[in-house]
């Protein structure tokens, strides 16, 4: 069984939420996360391999561009018509806000002695979508007033 | 084996691929208009097409092709397919082709105005005359990826 994360890009929101899927109990920051804001794996366009879950699932991360939904739709009929069954592959749309702005910073990673200044922004815009990217991932989100 | 092949809006370009593919449309001459408004999904598009699969239909050695649209992606979605593939074990049985290098601005301008702006009485004898002159190119991609679909085969 494989899980992607889909966003954006594959190297900022989605690859947290791979992440705090793996361990909810992982520190938010995201610059200490291998791949955050790497220019040259996201340009490959491949999935991320980040690991695996407490029941063995392999989970990835996945930039698809600004149309998630679209991309989710072509991967769902890719795996059928490869015979995959559902149970084989799961999808999980991380969606901001921010993700444009984003993807605009993101652009600036492409030269080394910005990289850190973009790191930092896209860093900042994260920890205030936390939030609403761990409402995203199932069974992870807890609300606070509930209890 | 199966096939993609795409472009921006899966209409046009990677359609006329897929045509050639599987016979279709003849190699030995240009096709006019009344030929590529006959193929399936020329021309015919609409958003709620894009990032479907559809089928075109099987060649002569029984791999199924199909086309796809997948907007301004580039070719980073060939990767993402066939990254997708190998996660499920299944990266020998597709290869992806996008066929974005071959189109020529008259197929572009042509297309986005037939389709996008859905005014396909200006759009569409542009896009027509766009792929009769892009026709060669199309016909070169498709035998390159002939020849690696059988190199394919035959290591396996």
């Amino acid at each position: 069984m494989n899980v992607i994360f889909l966003g954006s890009t594959g190297v900022h929101q989605s690859l947290l939420a791979a992440n705090a899927y793996i361990d909810p109990q992982s520190d938010p920051s995201c610059q200490a996360l291998l791949y955050f804001n790497d220019y040259q794996q996201e340009a490959g366009g491949h999935p991320i391999y980040i690991g695996r879950d407490h029941d063995g699932r392999r989970i990835h991360s996945l930039g698809v561009g600004s149309d998630v939904k679209m991309v989710g739709k072509t991967i769902n009929q890719l795996r059928i018509i490869l015979d995959s069954s559902a149970e084989e592959l799961q999808l999980i749309p991380i969606i901001i806000k921010s993700q444009r702005l984003i993807s605009w910073l993101h652009q600036l990673a492409r030269l080394r002695w910005l990289k850190p200044f973009s790191s930092y922004l896209i860093a900042g815009i994260l920890k205030r979508e936390y939030d609403n990217i761990k409402r995203q991932i199932p069974g992870l989100w807890i609300d606070d007033n509930s209890t | 084996m199966k096939i993609i092949y795409h472009c921006f809006g899966g209409s046009h370009s990677s359609v006329t691929a897929a045509a050639l593919h599987l016979g279709l449309l003849s190699k030995d001459r240009l096709p006019d208009g009344q030929e590529l408004m006959a193929l399936p999904y020329y021309d015919k598009t609409n958003n709620d097409d894009f990032g479907s699969i559809h089928f075109m239909g099987r060649d002569e050695q029984g791999n199924e092709i199909y086309v796809l649209g997948k907007k301004s992606l580039g070719n980073r979605f060939s990767h993402l397919l066939m990254g997708v593939a190998e996660m499920l074990g299944k990266e020998d049985q597709i290869l992806v082709v996008n066929v974005m290098d071959r189109v020529n601005i008259s197929m572009k301008l042509g297309g986005f105005t037939s389709r996008r702006i859905s005014m396909p009485f200006l759009g569409r004898p542009v896009v027509i005359r766009g792929t009769q002159q892009a026709f060669a190119a199309m016909i070169n991609l498709v035998e390159v990826i002939k020849i690696r679909i059988l190199n394919k085969t035959e290591v396996k």
